[in-house]
């Protein structure tokens, strides 16, 4: 087992496993190429479903012909366009606090922005499939999918079969990536499960890269104007904003929740006392747009973090000094802000003070300084963001101690590449003070795991791993009555010790805790009164979500000649209250970051005007390569959280957040010495040059 | 048309269409699901596997041009089922994947990175991986991964030097 050394500085609680840099116990089969994705799952006498598609973006389905009719092919003009869907406005929710205009009447600056973010195709690796068998005999169905949980797809497929969910059996074998996109069912895997159920033979469903990109749902897809009134003090007195989100052809279940999303979060980590969100959600002859890796927290840190700068800009006063003027202050937390979040717990200013510590901001200034005067656009880019996890609040987990000792978690959130193998085994082997090899973790089968809701919304560590913490605590408990009962001694003056339960003070009076596991499942040997077995199932609920935050900084550097952006380092500070394993966790920060990067910088799923896709493979789309992308570096500070046992929040959205505001104002710095020409993300090389060679001014 | 390929040391002939992928021979015809399919495009690099000791994306080779060839893929790799190979151990210990989808391509395409250059810069190794996609990962355990497997491949010369 490989422990990387603490980062210099880093205090240690003591704890054996939890907040120790572990590597993954689960990795040897990935390294080996011994891993089961569904594709590799393929049983004798399977059939293989291929599903054709419609070759026009809106047209009326005559058997295999169509008869093709206008396409709504944009947001803009969807609201205006004489095309009309069954309604072009699928969405509207408005929501105002505080007195906005009298804010706005009494600004010292007005400060405006206009933001649109692309389309964004999750793209995990492993394209989505399914396989489906059905015994007749027992009239059960069984199905793998490449799903971020087990719990959806079975709820949704008991649905749409008219079947109840027991006789209904989803596993998830190893999932490579998700990213929110593998968290809706696709229709296909219901279309997979008919089939096995009507031919009474196995079938399998495995998409091509080209309808990954072009039918799994898409993030973002948000243009949005936004006006902050500054008072001559440099606080931000008000925000207003207008939101206009391309939904698409129609609605998922979580389709509106991102722009909500986003409007609930515009104000970000600052104190804004009045404020105004108009969101309109529109319907266009696209792909549905759903949540992808950070899910409208992105577009949220992206506004609030723009308009900072152009506050700072306006009122002539230092990037982090006008945010440490700005930020709630940690006395006033738990806060509601005037949109209607409820942070449970934050103190933002040092993680700025970290980020300038981390960057060595002074002198990153001077290198600027150099660079203008040598005739570069050269870029420092500053943002903070403050983020919602912990979804639908609850999560299950159960812990069985076997009687050889060994201990099973069976539990309800799903690994689909975030290492929670060795992070559920640090909680548990540290509650019953055993070696990490001693744990197996089950996941992913409607059959062995507890009913629970899955792995998305950066809420595993802040719901799941407590219901897991919770269950060996209760489990011990039952180990330290046998113990005592043993050992004639008070529970209260038993001495958990690693791999033995001992009376304190008296340390040769002890139980091996292989021992007590074996009594707990023998009749003849537990003494009366004391239950049998040893196992629980904890159904975790948290009273409100958690709300992580940090500091990203970006330096770029723009050739004027080319347009080319250089994204030269991204610096992370996140704050997501305690972390279990910060080595796994810069995994999950860096690989977030570097999603944020392909946003601000490649990545764009398009469209022409007549609604037919353009990026349909991944020679169109641009995923970001190791070449291009930025080195990193990470720091994490630690605020628990008041809301669950571990004081944990959730870690794996963060870098997708704070990276393309940290970019974007970066850019923008970049190019304020040539009259900041307004671009819009991704800052391609033609976008660039465009605007430093034709660009008019941008606002304000 | 029956076509032989040496793959991981072991002659395997099979009766194939002439239009049969690598990709598939492998996979399909003698079951080494460790070679995965990421793209249709040859973008992702998930199906790198190495060709008479070169990395090729067999995604991009048909079985019968590797006729009479020798394949290695990300099964023949490891010398036992104890132990693996030191850029398998690397990714292992580097935290160097996270879904483990694009896992095989990365690891195949560093064995042929480091033959070529055994003393790779960080910025050849982001170059040595050109043709290969992470989703995961943002790629710097990656490429402390490649780094730390360069390191302890070298040891043995290191060693013979005295140094």
């Amino acid at each position: 087992m490989t422990i990387r050394p603490l980062a210099p500085g880093t205090r240690h609680d003591g704890s054996r496993w939890i907040g120790q840099p572990i590597a993954r116990v689960e990795d040897r089969k990935f390294v080996r190429g011994a891993a089961r994705y569904v594709d590799e799952l393929t049983p004798p006498r399977t059939l293989h479903l291929a599903v054709v598609r419609s070759a026009h973006a809106h047209a009326r389905v005559r058997r295999v012909d169509y008869d093709p009719l206008p396409a709504v092919a944009d947001p803009q003009t969807a609201r205006s366009s004489a095309v009309r869907l069954p309604d072009n406005e699928m969405l509207c929710w408005d929501r105002t606090a505080g007195d906005v205009e009298g804010a706005f009447r009494a600004a010292a600056a007005v400060v405006r922005e206009h933001v649109s973010i692309p389309r964004l195709a999750p793209a995990p690796m492993e394209t989505r499939g399914a396989g489906a068998a059905y015994d007749p005999g027992t009239d059960q169905l069984t199905v793998w999918v490449s799903a971020q949980d087990p719990h959806r797809p079975r709820t949704l497929l008991a649905q749409a079969l008219g079947r109840p969910e027991e006789r209904v059996r989803v596993i998830t074998p190893d999932v490579g990536g998700g990213f929110g996109g593998n968290g809706h069912m696709p229709s296909e895997v219901i279309l997979t499960a008919l089939l096995a159920m009507r031919y009474v033979r196995p079938v399998k469903w495995i998409e091509d890269r080209t309808a990954n990109l072009q039918t799994g749902y898409h993030g973002r897809g948000l243009a949005v104007d936004v006006e902050a009134a500054f008072a001559a003090d440099r606080r931000l007195l008000a925000m207003r904003a207008s939101f206009l989100a391309d939904l698409g052809a129609y609605l998922y279940p979580p389709t509106p929740l991102m722009p909500i999303t986003t409007a609930m979060l515009m104000t970000g980590t600052h104190h804004v006392p009045a404020a105004e969100a108009r969101v309109v959600g529109v319907a266009t002859n696209r792909s549905p747009t759903g949540p992808y890796r950070g899910a409208g927290r992105p577009e949220a840190a992206l506004i609030a973090e723009r308009v900072m700068d152009g506050g700072a800009r306006a009122l002539a006063i230092d990037p982090i000094e006008i945010r440490k003027r700005n930020v709630i202050p940690p006395d006033r937390i738990p806060f509601t802000t005037a949109l209607g979040m409820r942070f449970d717990s934050g103190d933002y200013t040092p993680t700025l003070e970290r980020l300038v510590s981390l960057m060595d901001l002074p002198r990153r200034r001077e290198a600027q300084a150099r660079a203008r005067a040598a005739g570069r656009l050269s870029g420092i880019g500053i943002a903070l963001y403050v983020e919602h996890a912990g979804a639908r609040l609850w999560e299950s987990a159960a812990v069985r101690v076997e009687p050889d000792g060994r201990v099973v978690v069976r539990r309800g959130s799903n690994s689909h590449g975030q290492g929670h193998h060795t992070v559920f085994a640090q909680v548990v082997a540290e509650v019953l003070r055993l070696d990490l090899t001693a744990v197996t973790i089950e996941q992913g089968d409607s059959a062995v795991v507890p009913r629970g809701v899955g792995t998305f919304g950066s809420r595993s560590m802040s719901t799941g791993a407590p219901a897991a913490f919770l269950a060996a605590l209760r489990v011990k408990e039952k180990m330290s009555r046998i113990a005592a009962r043993l050992l004639e001694a008070s529970e209260d003056d038993l001495a958990w010790q690693d791999d033995r339960i001992a009376v304190r003070g008296a340390p040769d009076r002890g139980v091996p805790f292989a021992q007590v596991a074996s009594i707990a499942y023998d009749a003849a040997r537990l003494p009366a009164g004391l239950e049998m077995g040893l196992e629980t199932t904890e159904y975790f609920r948290m009273t409100d979500p958690v709300f992580p935050f940090g500091a990203y900084g970006a330096i770029v550097d723009i050739d004027p000649e080319t347009g080319v952006l250089k994204v030269e380092e991204i610096f992370a500070v996140d704050n997501a209250g305690r972390i279990l394993n910060p080595w796994l966790a810069e995994g999950q920060v860096f690989g977030g970051i570097v999603q944020g990067f392909g946003e601000a910088v490649c990545e764009e799923f398009r469209y022409d005007e007549f609604g037919q896709p353009r990026t349909n493979t991944l020679a169109d789309y641009a995923m970001p390569r190791a070449a291009e992308v930025p080195l990193l570096h990470g720091a994490f500070l630690e605020t628990p959280s008041p809301n669950n046992p571990l004081g944990t929040k959730g870690i794996g959205e963060a870098g997708a957040i704070g990276t393309p505001a940290a970019i974007a104002n970066a850019v923008a710095d970049a190019l304020h010495p040539i009259g900041n020409p307004h671009v819009q993300m991704p800052y391609t090389p033609e976008k660039l040059w465009r605007a430093i060679h034709f660009g008019k001014p941008g606002r304000p | 048309m029956k076509t032989t390929v040496t793959v991981n040391g072991v002659p395997q002939t099979r009766d194939v269409e002439p239009r049969t992928l690598l990709i598939h021979f492998l996979r399909d015809a003698l079951g080494l699901t460790g070679t995965h399919i990421g793209c249709d495009t040859s973008n992702c690099g998930a199906c790198t596997v190495l060709w008479n000791r070169k990395a090729v994306k067999s995604c991009t080779i048909l079985a019968a041009q590797a006729d009479g060839g020798e394949i290695t893929t990300i099964e023949g790799l490891a010398p036992d089922p104890a132990h693996l190979h030191p850029v398998q151990q690397a990714f292992w210990d580097e935290h160097g994947l996270q879904c483990g989808f694009c896992t095989p391509g990365m690891i195949m395409v560093s064995l042929d990175l480091l033959k070529r250059n055994p003393s790779p810069t960080d910025d050849e190794i982001r170059h040595g991986l050109d043709g290969n996609l992470c989703r995961c990962t943002g790629y710097q355990h990656i490429v402390n991964a490649i780094r730390t497997a360069a390191q302890r491949m070298r040891v043995p010369a290191v060693a013979a030097g005295g140094d």
